[in-house]
């Protein structure tokens, strides 16, 4: 089940939310948890409880939304977690930049907005739901693809980039099966789109701050690739 | 072997000085004009006695090249064929002249003297007739000479000059006429492109100018209705609850009706805080007069963005005008979406209804098949490139449809 948490101090919007995601296609395959405001969430989140995605109000309790994000994404680590912002102001934050939201709506909330970027989610974490399968001696290792900053190539060996860890064993990065949310950047490099902070046409920046760069003969492609998904 | 040293030296040159102008004088009349130019001239350049075999070798090379190859030079060497064609031809003429004329006339230093300033003055004339003044109106920046083209030139027409001086055949007032046109002609080239640089300058600053001056002013305006009104809240309230007392409900709605007129704000359609491109889309669509219910508008992007202001005219201006110009004339709606994500700006307008088929072949113009043909979509092609970004267009189902990715880093 795809988990859903819905934190919006006004109980109207809260019960707008709850008409639509009950209202949605996929509403079977979707566990909903309501929270009053984003302390309550704060709370949740800090006892371990977790989710696959959040609908946050921007300024709703004490802790704000843009603060909630960036405890859950440097505090707590979480980088899975989708977080949608929604809000009655249309200017932009700044501050957003660094929580990578998947989105931002402008209430009141159109449903088909809503159940897009729920598609979104749902569909990144099904395709992002495998493991990474590697043997490094006689011993097997199953990294989740969720976890998995980047892969990279050298000299025969491929090294993947876990948010914790660094695995390196022998192989070619041709042969490496990755899920849909990582990007070929350049012959060395496999990308996970979900841990990557801005894009330049020549290289990207990741949520740790390191550059990977996208060669040449990648550029196109990833252009392509970016334009067709357009921001998702 | 001198020969080849000195049509070398003056090819190299050529080449170098007349590289933009040849693609200049492409984008001005046709890579297939100018091959025809020059095939028209070279037997005429062959048969003058001045010129050295390696010169024309040199040239029917570049030709080759040119014919087979579609690098960069194609153009430049093209440019070069046909101006020094033109300068053999036109110096054996002159020269040709004034020695027969002028020359005999004056003695000793005098006419030497005379003979040089008279060749000199002609064939710089001619050339600058030829090299500059038939590109004079391209004043885009790839068309005209940069500073080290100048300065290349001036150093290999003082090598050239050098060189040609030291060996016999070859008259004094050529070599030096040599180092003048070319000198003359790149000054010339260089001036033009300072020029072009500081209209684009002075355009910028006005579009800037007019761009804050609009949003200012309607700003002013939105601001003194929403000052009056509420300077008249008090009495309106109590109007209204004087109505509402004396239950007359009809003059109550009528009053109401009024007052919502009166605070219904001057149309503002994007509200994003980015102020250059708000500025912009509110212009654009309060000029075209675009009723509001028309416009499906969603701006969300930060309040700076590494676009220049320029470009972000250029870019949304063209795309504006053209769904302005087929809506007003259609009647359909207007759906703009802008997002920025992750160093990525992302843009969607798409413009729909039913009476816009009525317009399709210049839509289509505009997003469709013969889009070259749109001036307004190439400025948009030229602007997204600039920022490495891609751009499609589409028509579907009456609906015409521009998608645009731009990479677009934030300035804080």
């Amino acid at each position: 089940m795809f988990k859903i948490a819905v934190c919006d101090d006004e109980k109207q919007v809260r019960d707008e939310l709850s008409v639509m995601l009950n209202q949605y296609s996929r509403a079977s395959e979707i566990v909903v948890t309501f929270a009053e405001s984003s302390d309550d969430l704060c709370d949740m989140l800090m006892d371990g409880k977790t989710f696959d995605m959040i609908i946050l109000d921007i300024l709703s309790g004490v802790i704000d939304g843009i603060r909630l994000g960036k405890i859950l994404r440097e505090k707590l680590k979480n980088t899975s977690t989708h977080i949608l912002y929604i809000s009655n102001e249309q200017g932009y934050a700044m501050d957003l930049f660094d929580i990578r939201p998947l989105n931002f709506i402008v209430k009141p909330i159109p449903a088909q907005k809503l159940y897009h970027c729920i598609d979104t989610a749902m569909d990144m974490f099904t395709d992002n739901d495998g493991c990474l399968v590697f043997n490094i001696g006689h011993t097997e290792h199953m990294i989740p693809y969720r976890n998995i900053r980047y892969i990279e190539s050298n000299n025969k060996q491929v090294t993947v980039h876990a948010e914790n860890d660094e695995y390196t064993y022998y192989g070619r990065l041709d042969d490496v099966p990755v899920s849909s949310d990582f990007i070929r950047v350049h012959k060395s490099y496999y990308v996970n789109r979900c841990f990557v902070r801005a894009y330049r046409f020549d290289c990207l920046k990741l949520d740790n701050d390191e550059i990977i760069p996208i060669s040449r003969s990648y550029q196109k492609e990833v252009r392509e690739l970016l334009h067709s998904l357009a921001g998702e | 072997m001198g020969c080849t040293i000195v049509s070398a030296s003056a090819s190299a040159m050529y080449c170098y000085t007349f590289r933009r102008l040849g693609r200049g004088l492409r984008a001005a009349l046709g890579r297939r004009t100018l091959v025809g130019i020059f095939l028209l001239m070279l037997p005429a350049a062959a048969a003058a006695v001045a010129v050295p075999v390696a010169l024309s070798a040199v040239l029917a090379a570049a030709l080759l090249v040119m014919r087979f190859t579609r690098c960069s030079y194609a153009a430049a060497l093209t440019g070069m064929s046909l101006t020094v064609s033109a300068d053999i031809v036109i110096s054996g003429i002159l020269l040709h002249i004034i020695g027969t004329y002028v020359r005999p006339e004056l003695p000793g230093a005098l006419g030497i003297i005379a003979e040089i300033l008279l060749f000199s003055i002609l064939r710089c004339t001619a050339l600058y007739i030829i090299a500059v003044a038939s590109v004079r109106d391209i004043s885009a920046d790839e068309y005209s000479c940069d500073k080290h083209g100048l300065y290349t030139a001036v150093c290999f027409c003082a090598a050239a000059a050098a060189v040609m001086a030291g060996f016999r055949g070859y008259s004094l007032p050529v070599c030096i006429s040599s180092a003048l046109c070319v000198i003359l002609i790149a000054l010339a080239l260089y001036g033009e492109r300072q020029r072009a640089q500081l209209r684009r300058e002075l355009c910028q600053t006005q579009l800037q100018r007019d761009k804050y001056g609009n949003e200012l002013s309607m700003r002013i305006s939105n601001s003194d209705r929403e000052r009056r009104i509420h300077h008249d809240l008090r009495n309106h309230i109590s109007m209204l609850s004087s109505l509402a007392v004396q239950k007359k409900y009809d003059t109550l709605e009528r009053y109401l009706g009024k007052m919502m007129d009166e605070i219904k704000m001057q149309r503002c359609y994007s509200r994003s805080g980015n102020r250059d491109i708000d500025s912009i889309i509110n212009y654009k669509l309060a000029e075209g007069n675009l009723d509001e219910e028309l416009a499906d508008i969603s701006v969300l992007v930060p309040p700076q963005i590494a676009i220049a202001p320029f470009d972000l005219d250029v870019l949304l201006g063209s795309l504006l005008d053209n769904a302005l110009q087929g809506i007003s004339e259609g009647g359909g709606r207007l759906s703009l979406e802008m997002r920025h994500n992750r160093g990525i700006l992302y843009i969607k307008m798409k413009t729909s209804g039913g009476t816009l088929k009525d317009k399709s072949d210049e839509l289509c113009g505009e997003f469709g098949k013969s889009r070259e043909q749109s001036a307004a979509m190439d400025y948009v092609d030229m602007v997204v490139k600039k920022y490495h970004g891609e751009a499609e267009y589409s028509n579907e189902n009456n609906d015409y449809i521009a998608s645009i990715m731009m990479y677009a880093d934030t300035t804080q």
